[in-house]
């Protein structure tokens, strides 16, 4: 388990001179903690509320103030150090990382330097390779700085404080679909543990990638730091760019265009990467222990506490709705998109009985509706029908009292309006017709002239009849249960009663 | 009736009985702190509005037979690195001119709670960085025994205020030695309690793992008074100990089988002699009271100095970084970019202690030297405390003088910061160590011609604040020198 | 913190190109006469510290606080928030509801 050998490695092949070069890659994420309040202080943060709005004396750095660790952002961080199969440490302390700047109000980022609460632990990729993370550690967010409204940059406090776990990967990848895949895996990890969003959008995860390249077999090249990664599709496109830049700046011979120690940004406008701008001076972090804050301790219990408190993970829930509640592996990947869609799959399920259907309803009607122009709800939580609607409607298709295309409707109805699905069935009249008399008069009708099909039926092609069922659900507004239609024209046409 | 003779618990029961009110003291408090106060610069800022304000509720409360704290109507005053809501909170410095504090320090709710009314902000060094006043932005405090001499400081006008009968109480901060040598210097009780006694939630920091709220009184049973008030867990500050607030000790003043530790590494050859000779009467005090004395060694006490200002330094580098220009405080604008802003800010805000404090910290953590400084006096730090633990197995309070000296003159050690520095030596140690330890007046030397007051300090093990103040309002009872006055006082 | 056993015995006092960087590390705009004096006063207090530097502190555990304590943990429940007024009036400079600074480009840290 660690970096695979240079000559394992596909590499890249320089479009140049056709050499084969070995990118090295490691990531660094920094991931929000989704706690209702901030990591040392008692201000609620929200993304997108007003600026300046969610801050307490202690976050924006009153004088006199001091840090109190907030317990959740512990337990949020410890279960998803365990989610990636990490050591806990029982003992960690905090530190001060020194720099000035306008959105660091205290002047020092309080995080975890030498003795983090967490190391080891990794990443299963799809393609099976394993990803070792070298720590995780616990810090404060800094806030956001403004500069493009205006001649001043300005400065909003409301994300200063906001807990954050940063986690390490060792330089085990070597591409940037690995970058890519890596991520993916780490952020669904990172949602079923429970301990984050991981919405790059709202800035609740966000990673650094470092990237160098060599030849194989040859020592590694000069690393460069990639950030303003804002999503994944970015990091693979910068981390692609960045690969070929470094080996053709290599691969011109000339030491003065090789690769320097730098951070560099992604423009994703250009598809390019650029340096960005140097600070005043070198970095000196300065480092020493927090005096404010004594050091951490997470009992033995409490880890174990925390474990069993762990959701499941969403590979272990794919498994089991496979091989104990007979989905599709297709569908096991639908219904584990997000933790939320898992649950709301799970319960329905229960409700209705019925995970096949669950899954069916699910994964074609429900979801469906999300992206539908006439339904406002953008996401599950905004539905205004939980699993407990579209289970009852289920049973009430499973039971026929109404059939399946009616209820499509009757669930379309649901999701506009949020009614119950038994109103609605009457409401809309879509109460399953199964009253032979009707369905045979109905039947009578949509035979007559139709010599062609009764004499394909008579000659054994039974499937010839769907032709006229179409005709029958039309003519009962889409009420009759179709098996039955059918199973009323088959007979009545080798009765002879059909002419 | 004038109420500067009476302490704390005196005037609160005065208040209680209807033999004078709240508004009378504050009234008094203030008059004279516009009086005396200002010809000795103890204060910055008053309340009066707010303080009268609140003397006439209390004396309302008790009017309507309403119960009232053990404090009701006693005037304190607050030192400049303490947040009172609304008060001027600006640490004696010009990046913190008019800065006041949105939020008030659980120390002062606490003092409040129990009817103190506080009547001003009391001038200091600035960030609590000095051992004379003389670093305060604003103008130096000066000593109530000799207007020539410094009150000490860093909590230079509290003391003094207290020193003058201004008020009963003031609170100090002590980083280093910061209130029990201006206790010292001025003839009055001062006591550092246990690293963790007291919560520092509203305490401006100058060095975190050091600093403590600190009260000044006249009497001992003030200071008792004033710690089981103020102390216990406070869950704004991870650093306060975990336990209820302080229990004093016995009610007699016998010390029977109390074993004193005289250090002989606080007894060196080259000290004044009116200072050895106060310890050493002292000694005899304290054995007469029951006590047993017997010596203990110190053997680190030559690296507390320079442990103690890598370390203070250190810290204060990092904790003085939020004065920025950024969210409160001074702005000068600079080169017109933000670094360039920042950097002429505290430039032009901070005074030339404070700078120097910043750059040795800075120096102390950066890279490269680090080892060789901050992690040296870390390790250090823990020699020094292990003295200490080694002479408690042998003694039960260390006593020793609280300066090497009497107050010096204004103006004396400014020019060397290393003597300003040295100045300290004998109250740092317990400061890195984090232990209890009080500044009782001691005696007094005569300096052409004027009575100096001269401390004593005795220093407990960890927790056994209670028993600090015990033997020293023992000391107290057996003793006149605290209740001694100013000349300029009568 | 990457730590070697023992402190190099003879570091030099800062000179005043030491003096600047470290200024500049701790940003305070020091005007040259300023360093000026602070070169001795250096060079005179960290020569009185090595008694500090003289100690055999082989094997001795760091003591970073007094007390050895851990951390307390407080619930995840929301306080009072300042008041954005009241927070942005103590502010040298603010723009709408923001705190303004100079225009700056890229983040540090
Ligand atoms: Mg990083
Ligand atoms: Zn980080």
């Amino acid at each position: 388990m660690s970096r695979p050998t240079d000559d394992v490695v596909t590499g890249v092949v320089s479009p140049k001179t056709g050499q084969r070069w070995i990118p090295v890659l490691g990531i660094e994420v920094h991931c929000q903690l989704k706690t209702e309040t901030k990591l040392f202080s008692q201000a609620p943060y929200r993304f997108g509320a007003e600026p300046n709005t969610r801050i307490t004396a202690v976050c924006t750095a009153q004088p006199g103030t001091l840090p109190v660790l907030n317990e959740a952002a512990v337990a949020l961080a410890v279960r998803a150090a365990l989610a990636l199969g990490a050591n806990v440490a029982n003992w960690s302390k905090f530190d001060r990382k020194n720099y000035f700047y306008c959105d660091l109000p205290k002047g020092y980022q309080i995080t975890q330097f030498d003795q983090p609460y967490c190391t080891g632990g990794g990443v299963t990729l799809p393609s099976g390779r394993f990803v070792r993370l070298t720590r995780i550690h616990m810090e404060e967010d800094a806030g956001k700085a403004i500069h493009d409204r205006g001649p001043d940059t300005l400065v909003d406090l409301n994300r200063a404080g906001v807990p954050l776990i940063e986690i390490v990967s060792e330089a085990d990848l070597c591409s940037a679909q690995e970058a890519f895949d890596y991520l993916t895996s780490l952020k669904e990890t990172l949602q079923f543990a429970g301990a984050s969003d991981c919405d790059m959008e709202k800035g609740s995860l966000r990673c650094d990638v470092n990237i160098s390249v060599h030849r194989p077999g040859e020592k590694w090249g000069t690393k460069v730091e990639l950030k303003n990664l804002n999503s994944f599709r970015n990091v693979m496109a910068a981390t692609e760019f960045e690969i070929l830049r470094q080996i053709e700046a290599y691969e011109s011979g000339d030491p003065a265009r090789f690769p320097v120690q730098e951070t560099r940004a992604f423009d994703a406008g250009s598809g390019r990467t650029r340096t960005m701008r140097s600070k005043e001076d070198a970095h000196d972090y300065r480092y020493f222990p927090e005096p404010d804050l004594p050091p951490l301790y997470l009992s033995p219990e409490f880890l174990q506490a925390q474990a069993e408190a762990l959701p499941e993970s969403a590979p272990n829930r794919r498994q089991r709705y496979v091989e104990s509640m007979g989905l599709s592996e297709y569908d096991a990947g639908v219904l584990t998109a997000t933790p939320a869609l898992a649950r709301w799959f799970e319960e329905t399920a229960r409700l209705c009985g019925s995970p096949k259907d669950a899954a069916n309803w699910i994964s074609n009607e429900v979801l469906r509706a999300l992206s539908d122009p006439e339904i406002e709800a953008r996401s599950l939580e905004d539905l205004p029908v939980g699993p407990d609607g579209v289970a009852e409607l289920i049973t009430l298709v499973l039971s026929g009292r109404v059939n399946v295309p009616g209820g499509r409707e009757v669930l379309r109805a649901m999701l506009k309006t949020g009614k119950r699905a038994g109103a609605l069935l009457s409401e809309l009249g879509l109460e399953q017709v199964n009253d032979e008399a009707q369905l045979e008069a109905w039947c009578q009708e949509a035979l007559v002239g139709k010599d062609k099909v009764i004499a394909d039926v008579l000659a054994g092609k039974d499937k010839a009849v769907g032709a006229l069922v179409g005709p029958v659900m039309k003519a009962s507004k889409g009420k009759a249960n179709p098996q039955v239609v059918t199973e009323i024209l088959l007979r009545l046409i080798r009765s002879g009663a059909a002419s | 009736m004038a109420h500067e003779r009476k302490d704390a618990v005196g005037l609160a029961r005065a208040i209680a009985a209807g033999e004078s009110s709240a508004e009378a003291a504050v009234s008094e408090a203030l008059e004279r702190a516009r009086g005396l106060g200002a010809r000795l610069a103890c204060f910055l800022s008053l309340e009066p509005d707010g303080a009268l304000a609140r003397a006439r509720e209390l004396d309302r409360a008790r009017a309507d037979g309403r119960a009232l704290g053990p404090l009701a109507g006693v005037p304190i005053a607050i030192k400049a690195n303490m947040a009172t809501e609304g008060f001027e909170t600006n640490c004696a410095s010009r990046i913190l001119a008019g800065y006041r504090a949105p939020y008030t320090a659980t120390f002062v709710q606490r003092l409040v709670d129990a009817g103190a009314v506080p009547i001003g902000v009391t001038n200091m060094d600035e960030f609590a960085m000095g051992s004379s006043g003389e670093n305060s932005a604003f103008g130096p405090a000066m000593n109530p025994w000799d207007e020539t001499r410094t009150p000490g400081g860093s909590s230079s006008g509290a003391a003094a205020a207290v020193a003058a009968g201004i008020v009963p109480i003031a609170l100090g901060s002590d980083t280093g030695g910061s209130v029990r040598q201006p206790a010292a210097f001025c003839g009055i009780q001062g006591f550092k309690p246990t690293y963790g006694r007291v919560s520092r939630y509203g305490l401006i920091a100058f060095a975190s793992s050091l600093d403590q709220v600190s009260p000044f009184a006249r009497t001992v049973r003030d200071l008792e008074l004033v710690m089981e008030l103020m102390s216990g867990a406070d869950p704004m500050d991870s650093s306060s100990l975990p336990m209820g607030p302080m229990r004093r000790g016995p009610d007699t003043v016998r010390l029977d089988g109390l074993r004193i530790g005289l250090p002989k590494e606080y007894l060196p050859d080259g000290l004044d002699g009116r200072v050895r000779g106060a310890v050493e009467a002292a000694a005899e005090t304290l054995r007469s009271l029951g006590a047993e004395v017997v010596e203990v060694s110190l053997p680190h006490t030559d690296a507390a100095i320079p442990c103690y200002y890598v370390v203070a330094t250190a810290e204060a580098s990092s904790n003085l970084a939020r004065f920025d220009g950024v969210r409160y405080g001074l702005r000068v604008d600079g080169d017109g970019s933000l670094a360039g802003m920042m950097a002429a800010t505290r430039e032009a805000g901070f005074g030339p202690e404070v700078k120097r404090r910043i750059l040795l910290g800075t120096y102390v953590l950066s890279s490269g030297y680090y080892d060789a400084w901050y992690g040296q006096a870390m390790k250090v730090r823990r020699l020094l405390r292990r003295d200490f633990d080694r002479a408690f197995e042998s003694c039960d309070l260390v006593l020793g003088p609280t300066s090497p000296t009497p107050a010096f003159t204004l103006g004396e050690k400014t020019a060397d910061p290393l003597t300003m520095y040295l100045n300290d030596i004998l109250t740092a140690p317990a400061s890195l160590a984090g232990l209890p330890a009080i500044s009782v007046p001691g005696g007094f030397a005569l300096e052409n011609g004027t009575r100096l007051p001269l401390g004593l300090q005795l220093v407990g093990p960890p927790l056994e604040d209670g028993r600090v103040l015990h033997a020293a309002r023992a000391f107290e009872s057996a003793t006149s020198f605290h209740s001694e006055r100013p000349p300029l006082f009568a | 913190m990457p730590e070697s056993p023992v402190p190099p015995a003879d570091a030099p006092a800062p000179d005043g190109a030491l003096i600047q960087k470290t200024a500049s590390l701790a940003r305070l705009a020091l005007d040259p006469s300023e360093v000026e004096h602070l070169v001795p006063q250096f060079a005179r207090i960290l020569g009185s510290f090595e008694t500090l530097r003289a100690l055999d502190t082989t094997g001795i555990e760091p003591m970073t606080r007094p007390i050895e304590l851990e951390t307390v943990q407080r619930a995840d429940e929301a306080g009072p928030c300042l008041d954005r007024e009241a927070a942005l009036g103590l502010a040298p400079k603010r723009s709408d509801e923001f705190y303004a600074v100079p225009k700056t480009l890229e983040a540090e840290g």
